[in-house]
């Protein structure tokens, strides 16, 4: 008879049906930076590693680069019908890049980079209207790549990387049962992992003031596995339902091709352009898998449903003299998040970003390169239809950075 | 070039003044409120217009209506002050003495108890008119009876003038310009919550009877006439089926689980009633039937078993060794009498509605929703008890959550009858139960 006491019939307290992305933001090199991230059909130094390792074996010396950005992130949310604006609260993230190449002889070379293509979050206020949706997420990932190049011919080069990733996550958010202090539980879900995959690049450069390159990511899945669902607050007579356990889950990175051209009109002027192709196809599902599943929580498989996203940039350079370069660029991406799939934790849309820098020639060894991005994430209004949660999402992202590049 | 050095700092200096300034902004469409005027609102009815929950009238709940929430929202859009007959800080009162129910680990097991003390029901006439006038346990037929303010110790703690004021002289001493009405649950809840026992539709009907469709039809027409005769407008909500409460969908009709043993000995204790029959796993619960042979049968799916019994079957074996009493379930014509009266009231409703342009809120279809569970901002939430997080522990009245799920059904309904935009309040900022 006791079964109708405690009625738990429906049973979707728990479900972590949000996903882990956040934001992708290119911040893979502070040259490319500065100019709409362009660079896989122009070689600048070892950053081409990640831009297309088949450039690797066109640089002509040795080279240490390493650059940083300062990410600040901010986005605002209206529930529909509603006048409360909620803003995350802010948070910086230091999305950072080094890579070292050796030129091993006139054909061949050989480099290795650490870079972090994913890396960012959202937290949002403890008591807005999202909360049993998502409160935090954060993502970060670092990818180590070994890679070697060879120069086919004068004028064309392949290369190749392994990728090794590293990631972390945690996700949380609150529990829709108070208990006798009059408030929600908070379950928090952090996992690391690892994912494997690969790089390759073709770089062409029939002349001296052309080239052209075409560089290919793999997509990767962060396998998450023992990660520690905690949970506090819960009241007393729910915690044999929701206890302390463990989950795994596999987080979808996807990868990206992109087809690139570089184009130096003359000794003061290049043009960079790109288009890629982010396969953000592979994100279809979402699920996590816990140790000790009870009514109260349980296994979830949630469909995202994303579709692959092109993007279209553009940088310019202008080097008055032999020591200052002056760099500007834009870029055009389109979101992979479908009507319907708008969700607080990734309130992607369309994105226009705008870019500046300066690359100052130190001395014949040593670049200093600072950039700036402004990206604008297009007003969205839409819903998260597996939530009934719909609003408008506005979010803007700055990120100033800098870095260094020594040849020898 | 050197003048470019010197550009850098300034450049980053304007990079990040300009950061700082920038943050990301959403238009947000302005509060109107159309062809309505909010400025004085009043809000007649019962107990769910009380802020009535958890088996009580309490400060909290009054402060957790839908009246107050909606009155919030139309403040932005010319509403003036809202004034609720407050008690006093405490577990509440049901009308007889009792306080509130809160949710207790009972024996391991989650139950609803009593939170003793009660809060006295404080006279505060004094300090009136009020703007919200609803009387827990109102009928469309006691809103205009003069007598009514001295039987309902709710209505009569703050009447001007208990055996001559009515709910709706209460709520024409404000001159409003706007109302809500939502009333009529009573008149056919009464004879549901008391298992049917009372009357249908008799000549005077008492709180446990089904009032005459007549009967509530003159009584809801001189109601809506009084509050609009100075010109004030409104909408009407109807009312909800009530099999659709928790109180009455709980506990089910098979919900009789036994042993193989123990069906043996029910069986042989029933043997002289052959129609009487008993298996391991699920089983029908035993009904008083006076037209059943013998008296006595079990009771069929889509009859209804009533929640206050829960302990009684639990504990001392009702519906098994001894027979449910009439007053503890609804059988088949009595949930038939109280969806055909349902029904015709909600018709009249939707007629009052039309003939004084009220904007009609179709409660009825929404609780038939929430039953079904609805997620609404990543919860899920649905007329289960206790776990449903929309009705509160009483079983019949909605949680502060469920309160705010209301105020947003007359919000949409106002805005679309009055071409006014009001805002719709944020759910999740509304509790549901306390969980110990």
């Amino acid at each position: 008879m006791k079964k109708f006491t405690i009625l738990f019939c429906i049973l979707v307290f728990l479900y972590f049906h949000t996903s882990a992305q956040g934001f992708k933001i290119d911040l893979m090199g502070e040259k490319q930076a500065a100019m709409g991230h362009t660079g896989s059909g122009y070689v600048f130094d070892a950053s081409t590693i990640y831009f297309n390792p088949g450039g690797l074996s066109f640089l002509k010396s040795s080279n240490v680069t390493a650059g940083a950005s300062v990410l600040i992130p901010s986005t605002e949310f209206v529930e529909n019908g509603t006048n409360t604006a909620y803003y995350t609260q802010p948070q910086i993230f230091t999305p950072f890049s080094v890579y070292a190449n050796f030129r091993i002889n006139s054909r061949f070379a050989a480099g290795i980079g650490t870079y972090t293509p994913y890396g960012s979050g959202l937290t949002w206020p403890d008591n807005w209207s999202g909360r049993f949706i998502l409160h935090k997420i954060q993502l970060q990932t670092f990818y180590i790549q070994p890679t070697i190049s060879y120069k086919i011919t004068d004028h064309i080069g392949i290369g190749i990387g392994a990728i090794y990733a590293l990631g972390n996550v945690q996700l949380s958010k609150d529990i829709p049962v108070r208990n006798q202090q009059s408030n929600y539980p908070r379950g928090t879900l952090t996992g690391s992992g690892i994912g494997f995959g690969y790089s390759a690049g073709l770089f062409v450069k029939p002349n001296r003031s052309f080239s052209f390159g075409l560089a290919y990511h793999s997509s990767i899945k962060l396998q998450v596995n023992n990660g520690n669902a905690n949970f506090t607050g819960v009241p007393l007579s729910l915690q044999t339902e929701i206890q302390n356990t463990t989950f795994n889950t596999s987080i979808p990175l996807p990868g990206d091709l992109s087809l690139g051209v570089g184009f130096k009109i003359n000794p003061r002027w290049l043009v960079t352009i790109d288009a890629d192709e982010v396969f953000w196809q592979v994100y279809d599902t979402l699920a996590f898998e816990y140790k000790n599943q009870t009514t109260l929580l349980q296994n979830t498989r949630t469909p995202k449903n994303y579709m692959n996203s092109p993007g279209f940039r553009a940088g310019l350079q202008f080097s008055p003299d032999s020591i200052i370069d002056i760099r500007a660029g834009a870029f055009f991406e389109n979101t992979p998040v479908q009507k319907g799939y708008l969700a607080p934790d990734f309130p992607d849309n369309n994105r226009f970003g705008l870019t500046a820098g300066i690359g100052i020639h130190a001395t014949r060894k040593l670049d200093i390169d600072i950039s700036f991005l402004f990206l604008d994430v297009l007003n969205r209004k839409d819903s998260d239809n597996a939530d009934n949660f719909s609003g408008t999402y506005k979010s803007l992202i700055f990120a100033p950075g800098a870095g260094i590049s020594y040849s020898f | 070039m050197k003048k470019q050095f010197i550009k850098i700092p300034a450049v980053i200096a304007g990079l990040a003044i300009f950061i700082l300034s920038c943050k990301p902004h959403i238009t947000i469409p302005a509060v109107t409120h159309g062809s309505a005027n909010f400025s004085i609102y009043v809000a007649v009815g019962n107990s769910l217009t009380s802020g009535y929950s958890s088996g009580a009238l309490s400060r909290n709940g009054q402060l957790n209506s839908y009246p107050v929430m909606l009155a919030g929202q139309m403040k932005a859009a010319g509403g003036g002050n809202f004034k609720m007959p407050l008690m006093q800080e405490g577990n509440g009162n049901d009308g007889a003495g009792n306080p509130m129910l809160v949710l207790s680990l009972v024996n391991g097991s989650l139950a609803p108890v009593r939170d003793e003390p009660a809060t006295p029901l404080d006279n505060v006439s004094a300090a009136g008119p009020y703007n919200d006038v609803a009387a827990p346990g109102a009928r469309s037929v006691d809103m205009v009876q003069p007598e009514y303010s001295l039987l309902n110790p709710f209505l009569e703690r703050f009447s001007l003038q208990p055996g001559v004021s009515t709910m709706i002289s209460e709520a024409m001493r404000n001159n409003p310009t706007f109302f809500t009405a939502w009333i009529g649950s009573n008149d056919v809840l009464g004879y549901a919550t008391s298992g049917g026992v009372g009357q249908v539709a008799p000549p005077i009907p008492s709180p446990g009877d089904i009032t005459d469709t007549s009967q509530f039809r003159g009584a809801l027409n001189l109601a809506i006439s009084q509050l609009t005769s100075g010109g004030a407008k409104g909408v009407i909500a109807n009312i909800p089926d009530v099999v659709s409460i928790p109180y009455f969908s709980t506990i089910p009709y098979n919900g009789l689980f036994l042993t193989a043993a123990q069906a043996a000995q029910l069986n042989l204790a029933y043997s002289s009633l052959p129609t009487i029959h008993f298996q391991e796993g699920a089983n029908a619960f035993v009904v008083k039937d006076p037209t059943a042979p013998g008296g006595y049968r079990q009771i069929k799916s889509g009859e209804l078993v009533l929640l206050p019994y829960l302990p009684q079957i639990e504990l001392d074996g009702y519906g098994s060794i001894y027979p449910l009493t009439d007053s503890m379930y609804l059988d088949a014509t009595e949930i038939n009498n109280i969806f055909n009266y349902t029904t015709w009231y909600n018709q009249i409703i939707a007629q009052v509605a039309q003939q004084y342009g009220l904007g009609l809120v179709d409660m009825n279809n929404y609780l038939k929703e929430l039953q079904a569970g609805v997620i609404y901002d990543g919860q899920t939430l649905s007329a289960s008890y206790i776990t449903g997080g929309a009705f509160s522990l009483d079983g019949i009245h909605p949680t502060d959550r469920g309160y705010a799920l209301i105020t947003n059904q007359f919000i949409s309904v106002i805005n679309a009858e009055f071409r006014s935009h009001l805002n719709y309040v944020d759910v999740s900022q509304y509790g549901g139960l306390l969980f110990p």
